[in-house]
């Protein structure tokens, strides 16, 4: 059985998090001897850490001499890197499997001690891939807050008129950052935070992760990706829809028409065992066979700016980005449990972009679909 | 000069997010370099970057091909960090210092490659505590979150009231969850962010970072700490208060005394020069001629469960824990660091009290930024 080692907090380190699933904003050393899980954290945090999780031995640092580092005047990275280092022999930990992000800094000193270190990202992202109780129960919670948000924007939109070829309500023009503020409560409401989304209008909307800001012009599709995390979970859901409000052009409604084919053609074809790359393919094909660009067509080297020019999907859990991935790059089978993002999405940077996106669980025969909001483009 | 070098998101890696003061989810390279700045990045990113920084040059990662790698055969495991390599061998990038949590599955492939890294924290922490104008801009507008946040919660306590099964608002039962909720919505009316808020009532409090549960006693102790997150600059604040509901308890309301008596001594302390040790031994000393004790008093080794039982403070900026140490660890004091000070006092099983306020560090004191009253009544 492989040894682990994990240092981090677990809110900026998924692998951690999936381990230890409760907020613990400090550093602390995780590791994995002969399939017994272990914690060496600061004193204060040992009672909650028992308590998140049976199987977890909770050692103090007072247990690895941490009151006679203090008292050697180091700094604080020096403190940490000791500690990690009097954990690692505690425990017997001599050759581990260590997360891409593992730090740097903590290497030297640790391979000084004698430990082998091996990055081994696969052997994290498998573990998350397969998403179940809380943390799949987290999901839908965010998947929730998200669609009451978007409800919420949607709404605004609706009762706003045209000024002056402007979206107007309550006497002051519906900027993007009104529509955000009302969407976060609802988040929060929900138990829920982001921290940022897109509510890109016009041509916005056609530059990736632009978040959005201003006005809105009556007429122009506007992009609303919304990605909120459930804070007790601290697991993501991912949903997108292009909502108009004024007379749609064809162009736009063109591009809605075609991404929501290659929404359904991809979604039909999930199920577990199906290669992501067909799945990215079956997108590809209903934009190319109406005209438009995708990663397949460009030549090497050059930046897409039109068509449908990004990636399709992507795993969601711990990390609103994470494998599977279903795109140019390999991306190996789909496996039941997995929770994946499927987002075409068509644009032109001088008028803007129509994007979907649903969230679906991979099931043994298809996929559960998460999210359940309607696909139109009036508000 | 170093170069520098720097590979990961603005949300999880607070050295970048202070070079590049916009939300990138997904991991990019940026390098300090014969005077040029230069970020390498997604063009899904678009102008945001140049839009806040025109002074950071922008390189599309799509300039750098996956194709060839493909072809090579690459797990794609491997692929990022062969990418990465070559947008560093593009700079003519040899030495280059790091932070420590810079990712070892790059480290090891930019090392083979015959790149030298060099781990220097102190570097990038120094740069950190001096705050932009930006920074300092979002941890003022996280302390009012934080107040208002403070007075959601105390709205609540004081017109809440006794009944058989513990405190009621508005016929809803009180509870530590209700009580976030009520924060976490005024942190969102004013573009913050906080979901891991200490609200612990009696016991809990003595237990450190508990975030806390459960039903609001007719006669509790609540202790309400706060650190939301501005979301566009990322920075956060930091501050504590305890609030007594029922009938009084004599040892709460005197430890609330001291605590605040403590915080008084420690701000009276800070200025630029000063080490943040002394100020920690200065209330560890105050509380142990009270006869509590502290990290200085306790036996060595052993886990300390009642009393003053942790550092005093600590930096706030882009993490809510940074440098400077005011505790066991500590920095000299400089004009532009911003910390939290925070004595408390507890007895696990009992419970606790603690009172935290954020200061900014000036050359001959300080700015108290947390505006908002000590008392115990909410």
């Amino acid at each position: 059985m492989t040894d682990v080692l994990i240092i981090g907090d677990t809110f900026r380190s998924p692998e951690l998090r999936h381990e230890v699933p409760l907020g613990v904003p400090d550093p602390f050393v995780y590791l994995e001897r002969d399939g017994a899980r272990h914690v060496y954290v600061g004193s204060m945090e040992v009672d909650r850490i028992r308590g998140a999780r049976g199987d977890l031995t909770v050692h103090p640092l007072e247990e690895v001499g941490i009151d006679e580092l203090y008292a050697q005047d180091l700094g604080w990275l020096e403190i940490r890197l000791e500690w990690a280092a009097r954990a690692c022999a505690h425990a017997g930990l001599t050759r581990a499997a260590v997360p891409q992000t593992f730090p740097a800094g903590h290497l030297d000193r640790l391979r000084r001690a004698g430990i082998e270190l091996t990055v081994d990202q696969a052997l994290f992202d498998e573990r998350r891939r397969i998403k179940a109780g809380p943390e799949l129960d987290g999901i839908r919670r965010a998947q929730l807050a998200a669609e009451a948000g978007l409800t919420t924007g949607v709404a605004l939109m609706r009762q706003a008129e045209n000024g002056d070829g402007v979206l107007w309500l309550d006497g002051e023009p519906l900027t993007v950052e009104r529509i955000k503020a009302a969407m976060r409560l609802v988040f929060a409401e929900h138990g829920c935070s982001a921290e940022e989304f897109i509510v890109a209008p016009g041509p916005q909307g056609a530059v990736g992760h632009e978040m959005g800001h201003g006005p809105i012009r009556f007429g122009e599709p506007v992009v609303f990706d919304l990605w909120p995390r459930d804070d007790a979970s601290s697991c993501f859901a991912d949903m997108t829809r292009t909502i108009v409000v004024g007379p749609v052009s064809d162009e736009v409604a063109g591009w809605h028409r075609v991404t929501k084919e290659a929404l359904g053609a991809a979604t039909a074809l999930i199920r577990a065992g199906v290669d992501c790359r067909s799945v990215f393919d079956a997108a590809c094909e209903v934009y190319e066979a109406a005209g438009y660009d995708t990663q397949r067509t460009k030549t090497a080297g050059e930046v897409l700016r039109h068509g449908f020019f990004h990636g399709l999907g992507h795993g969601v859990g711990l990390e609103v980005h994470e494998g599977p991935y279903m795109g140019l790059l390999p991306g190996g089978e789909l496996v039941a449990g997995d929770v994946v993002t499927i987002e075409p999405g068509c644009y032109d940077p001088a008028v803007g972009g129509v994007r979907l996106e649903d969230l679906v669980l991979v099931t043994d025969d298809g996929c559960e679909v998460l999210t359940r909001f309607p696909y139109d483009l009036e508000a | 000069m170093s170069d520098v070098l720097l590979i990961g998101d603005t949300l999880r890696l607070p050295e970048l997010r202070h070079e590049v003061p916009v939300d990138i989810g997904d991991p990019f390279l940026y390098a300090e370099t014969g005077g040029r700045r230069v970020a390498i990045v997604w063009s899904v990113e678009g102008d945001r970057i140049a839009l806040v920084d025109p002074s950071i040059e922008i390189v599309p990662s799509e300039t750098f091909s996956i194709d060839q790698l493909l072809r090579d055969g690459l797990d794609p495991y491997e692929v990022f960090p062969a990418l990465f390599s070559q947008m560093v061998a593009s700079l003519g990038l040899s030495r280059a210092l790091v932070p420590d949590r810079f990712p070892l599955g790059i480290a090891d492939r930019l090392r083979a490659d015959g790149v030298e890294l060099v781990v220097d924290q102190r570097f990038f922490d120094d740069r950190r505590r001096r705050k932009s104008g930006f920074e300092l801009a979002g941890i003022r507008a996280a302390q009012n979150a934080a107040e208002a946040g403070m007075r959601a919660i105390a709205a609540l306590l004081e017109r809440s009231h006794p009944s058989g099964e513990g405190r009621v608002v508005d016929g809803e039962p009180l509870t530590c969850e209700r009580l976030r909720a009520a924060a976490a919505a005024a942190f969102a009316a004013l573009g913050c962010r906080g979901d891991d808020m200490i609200v612990a009532h009696g016991a809990q409090a003595a237990d450190g970072h508990d975030p806390g549960r459960g039903r609001i006693e007719n006669d509790d102790t609540v202790l309400c700490d706060l650190f939301p997150q501005h979301i566009e600059s990322a920075c956060f604040a930091d501050m504590t208060r305890t609030f007594r509901v029922g009938a009084v308890d004599a040892t709460i309301a005197d430890w609330h005394g001291q605590c605040v008596e403590a915080l008084e001594l420690a701000v009276a302390m800070v200025r630029s020069g000063c080490e943040g040790g002394e100020i920690h031994r200065a209330v560890c000393a105050f509380f142990e001629e009270r006869g509590h004790m502290t990290q200085s008093t306790r036996p060595e080794g052993s886990v300390q469960t009642e009393g003053f039982n942790h550092g005093l403070g600590h930096g706030v900026g882009l993490e809510v824990h940074e440098a400077p140490g005011v505790s066991r660890v500590s920095h000299g004091l400089v004009a532009g660091d911003v910390i939290a000070l925070e004595p408390g006092l507890y007895r696990r099983g009992f419970g606790g009290v603690r009172v935290e306020d954020l200061v900014l560090v000036t050359e001959d004191g300080c700015e108290v930024l947390t505006d908002y009253p000590y008392g115990l009544d909410p």
